[in-house]
């Protein structure tokens, strides 16, 4: 991890010196990871595409005044305009963001199969956790990040990370259990 | 210690993520396992998603826009160093037209208190400046030259304030008299030729100023009567003096030529 901790910070001192090709590779090792956060966040492909390529391109032009942690960094971009997209979106449609994760919830508990769990169910039962907890499960289980990581991406200790991670499996339990829609007992 | 349940997940989770299974963990903690149980397996079935694909296409649109972005951003950035550039260029005309102007209004204003009297606006500024201009004469003989210069300045003004006002002015009266005396005082430390022509000037200097000082007493308000005597009386002895040190029968004064 701090092997690739110092390449990333290379690369970035490199792309402040507007090195086009360390540019690309930041790009090209974060595309990927920052596609998976957004992707679990948003309704669709198409959004999360849109707003991974945004990610980048306020990256690329607030690079310069870039200090400290540059994954923390570009997370927190990616984090700001998945607020602002639903801000945006909550304000086209005059319906307040929590109606939109009411109304995800509702509808993942008429689709789910008994004792699976499919890409697009986890996308809807996330929904219903907080930002915070939200955070937690898609860094930890789709990013594959360790505590500590996350610690350092979400700017809480390590105690708060897993008090988080216990919380939002908790709600998950419930939300499906409530629903009768996932069996944990098969 | 007790551990707490959020410290147990998170290491049954780990260890299942190493390869144990759910009950292999459950096991070591009993107490548990009935809450753990379906987190670790919700927690596993998570792990277990495929992890979306990212689309080559538009991976390439983002390399291609950030590039676009990128270069535009490096021109602003070449265009602000530019025009930085440009505005600096005013900020110094703009120091040296303040300093331009700052200097004009100095030596103006010097040069109007070099012909400032007693009582002026400018007097005190010209009396600083005659002591700067002592101050910074760095041979002894320029000291002694500057002394009597001061000292026939000091007479200009008296027949200056006379001739307006018919008024002596008791402290340039004084400030006269000492400077002709350090003159005077200051050529004993001198070489002999140069302290025998710097004699002979504070000589003719005290004749002058008796001289003058006559002219304008018919001039002088009675009251002021005893004083200008006073000055032309000094000035009178201070002449002899000189003249009797450096006389025939004793041509030297303080061991020195005289004129």
């Amino acid at each position: 991890m701090e092997k690739e901790k110092n390449e990333i910070n290379m690369l970035v001192i490199k792309a402040k010196e507007n090195d086009k090709a360390a540019l690309a590779s930041i790009i090209e090792h974060f595309y990927p990871k920052i596609y998976r956060y957004i992707f679990y966040k948003v309704s669709n492909k198409e959004e999360a595409e849109d707003l991974t390529q945004e990610v980048f391109l306020k990256m690329v032009k607030s690079l310069k005044n870039q200090n400290g942690y540059f994954t923390a960094w570009l997370y927190k971009i990616a984090s700001n305009l998945v607020i602002d997209f639903y801000r945006h979106q909550s304000f086209k449609k005059e319906v307040p963001f929590d109606d939109i994760k009411q109304e995800a919830i509702y509808e993942q508990s008429k689709e789910f199969p008994e004792n699976t769990l499919t890409e697009e169910q986890f996308k809807k039962v996330l929904a219903g956790l907080t930002e915070e907890q939200r955070e937690v499960i898609i860094l930890k289980f789709v990013q594959g990040y360790k505590n500590d990581e996350i610690a350092q991406l979400i700017c809480k200790s390590e105690g708060a990370v897993k008090g988080l991670q216990f919380r939002a499996l908790e709600t998950l339990k419930n939300l499906l259990k409530e629903k009768g829609q996932y069996d944990t007992e098969n | 210690m007790t551990q707490k349940i959020e410290d147990i997940l998170d290491i049954c989770l780990e260890e299942i993520k190493q390869g144990k299974t759910v009950q292999e963990c459950l096991s070591k903690y009993p107490q548990f396992a009935a809450q753990l149980k379906p987190l670790l397996e919700f927690g596993n079935k998570i792990g277990k998603l495929p992890q979306p694909q990212i689309s080559h296409e538009a991976l390439l649109s983002t390399l291609i826009e950030v590039g676009r972005v990128s270069a535009i951003e490096n021109q602003k950035k070449n265009e602000h160093i530019q025009k930085s550039f440009f505005n600096f260029r005013p900020i110094i005309i703009r120091v040296a037209v303040a300093i331009s102007i700052m200097i004009i209004i100095g030596w103006t204003t010097l040069k109007l208190s070099a012909t400032s009297f007693p009582g002026d606006f400018l007097y005190p500024l010209k009396l600083i400046t005659e002591k700067v201009r002592y101050m910074l004469t760095l041979t002894p003989e320029g000291k002694v030259e500057m002394r009597i210069t001061f000292s026939e300045e000091r007479l200009k003004e008296l027949i200056k304030t006379v001739q307006t006002g018919s008024v002596l002015d008791k402290k340039v009266v004084s400030m006269m008299l000492d400077e002709a005396r350090l003159a005077l005082n200051k050529t004993s430390f001198l070489p002999q030729e140069k302290a025998s022509y710097l004699l002979k000037k504070i000589e003719q200097l005290n004749n002058y100023q008796k001289d003058t000082l006559e002219k304008i007493k018919p001039q002088v308000r009675p009251e002021q009567e005893e004083l200008i005597n006073t000055a032309i009386e000094m000035c009178g002895e201070r002449s002899k003096w000189i003249n009797k040190m450096c006389g025939e029968d004793n041509d030297t004064y303080r061991g020195m030529r005289c004129p």
